[in-house]
């Protein structure tokens, strides 16, 4: 497989050709995490057609340092423009909780396979998945949940906080389809 | 919670998905071309005004400069005339050759191509009529054309009004340093000769510069 080195390589004498080689390696990721958002065929596509058109105009400031970072950045592309589009969409209401200071130690489950945690997200209500997802499995930081989905740094930890609660009792109740 | 993030991950990244992903290259590619397309439209036509401006204010400027300093010339003329109660005066252009009378600020323009075109003295206003009667312009080729009242001819002269000048270069012929070159090439001699009639003005030509002669003596002191 062609590493991201490479492919940034091929991007700089070639742009078209460089992005065909990012598109190859990383297209079925994003389409995964766009679906993962979006819970929409279409519109997952559509997204993925939108961050390699980003990555084209943007990718030549990107500075190779190690692998797996381009796979980081082009997955933060993607998710960015997910949450744009579910902002212009409207499709979640914040609801502003108070500024509570919530410790989010507590771990659903150690044992889940993907599938289940999908149908186990699906039961939260929107605001509480995406910012579940956001921390928990993209690695996004509560400032940076709040800025993109335009809620304060407490709402956001109040979210996951209660994310975590429902999770929890999801999988204690057995309420999740194991495939 | 890293368990929960690790599994998402090598999902995401070793389960391919069931989507058409060479249809979703094929629409990527064919937007980056359209907008790459209408980019570089875009460019050419920034180009294109940039250039246009640049030579509009390149041209104002150029105009500008030029007319001011024909405005000079012209102003300058006639306070020679004034003083030195001279009633012609030539002013001779790169392409154009005119006759000036200074009293009534009249322009007779002669165009350049000597060799088709010819005066008609119907064209020129009535009391001048004679003294042109019989003009004869040797060009740089050695040409003679002789603008005879007998040769009324094609239409040649535009009279023009004095303001048509700030367009023009004008010679001062007091200067013998000016325009030589310029002189040289289109009017090496300029005289008059066969006067029908006395001119109602007396006159005489400016003929101290090298090279520009003027014959007056026939028509300066009468027949």
């Amino acid at each position: 497989m062609i590493s991201e080195k490479e492919i940034l390589e091929v991007f700089n004498v070639n742009r078209e050709s460089g992005l065909y080689l990012l598109h190859q390696r990383y297209a079925n990721l994003c389409f995964s995490v766009a679906f993962r958002y979006l819970q929409n065929h279409e519109d997952a596509e559509e997204k993925v057609s939108d961050t390699f058109i980003s990555a084209f105009n943007k990718l030549h400031n990107f500075k190779f340092e190690k692998e797996g970072l381009l796979r980081q950045w082009i997955k933060r592309v993607c998710i960015n423009h997910c949450l744009m589009f579910i902002r212009q969409k409207n499709r979640i209401s914040w609801s502003e909780f108070s500024n509570i200071d919530v410790a989010c130690h507590e771990t659903p489950h150690d044992i889940l396979d993907y599938n289940d945690l999908i149908s186990l997200l699906l039961k939260l209500p929107d605001a509480q998945r995406f910012v579940f997802q956001l921390y928990e499995i993209d690695g996004f930081s509560h400032p940076e949940i709040s800025e993109k989905l335009g809620m304060s740094v407490g709402t956001s930890k109040s979210y996951l906080h209660r994310a975590k609660i429902a999770l929890k009792e999801y999988i204690s109740q057995g309420n999740y389809c194991h495939e | 919670m890293s368990d929960l993030k690790n599994i998402v991950e090598s999902y995401e990244l070793q389960v391919a998905p069931k989507w058409d992903k060479n249809n979703n290259w094929a629409k990527i590619s064919n937007q980056i071309s359209k907008s790459s397309n209408i980019k570089n439209r875009k460019t050419n036509l920034l180009l294109l005004f940039l250039t246009a401006t640049i030579f509009s204010i390149f041209g104002f400027f150029l105009g500008k400069t030029y007319s001011s300093s024909q405005k000079i010339a012209l102003k300058q003329d006639k306070t020679n005339i004034n003083e030195n109660k001279i009633q012609r005066k030539y002013v001779i252009h790169t392409d154009t050759f005119f006759i000036m009378q200074s009293k009534t600020d009249t322009i007779y323009k002669l165009k350049p191509d000597y060799k088709s075109q010819n005066i008609s003295l119907d064209s020129i206003k009535k009391p001048y009529q004679n003294e042109f009667a019989s003009l004869i312009i040797n060009t740089e080729n050695r040409q003679q054309i002789d603008y005879s009242a007998k040769q009324p001819i094609d239409s040649l002269i535009s009279i023009s009004q004095q303001n048509e000048l700030d367009s023009m270069t004008t010679i001062d012929l007091n200067s013998s340093e000016k325009n030589t070159r310029t002189r040289k090439k289109y009017a090496e001699t300029v005289h008059f000769k066969d006067v029908i009639k006395k001119p109602k003005h007396d006159f005489r030509f400016i003929n101290h510069v090298p090279n520009f002669n003027c014959s007056t003596s026939k028509y300066a002191h009468g027949q």
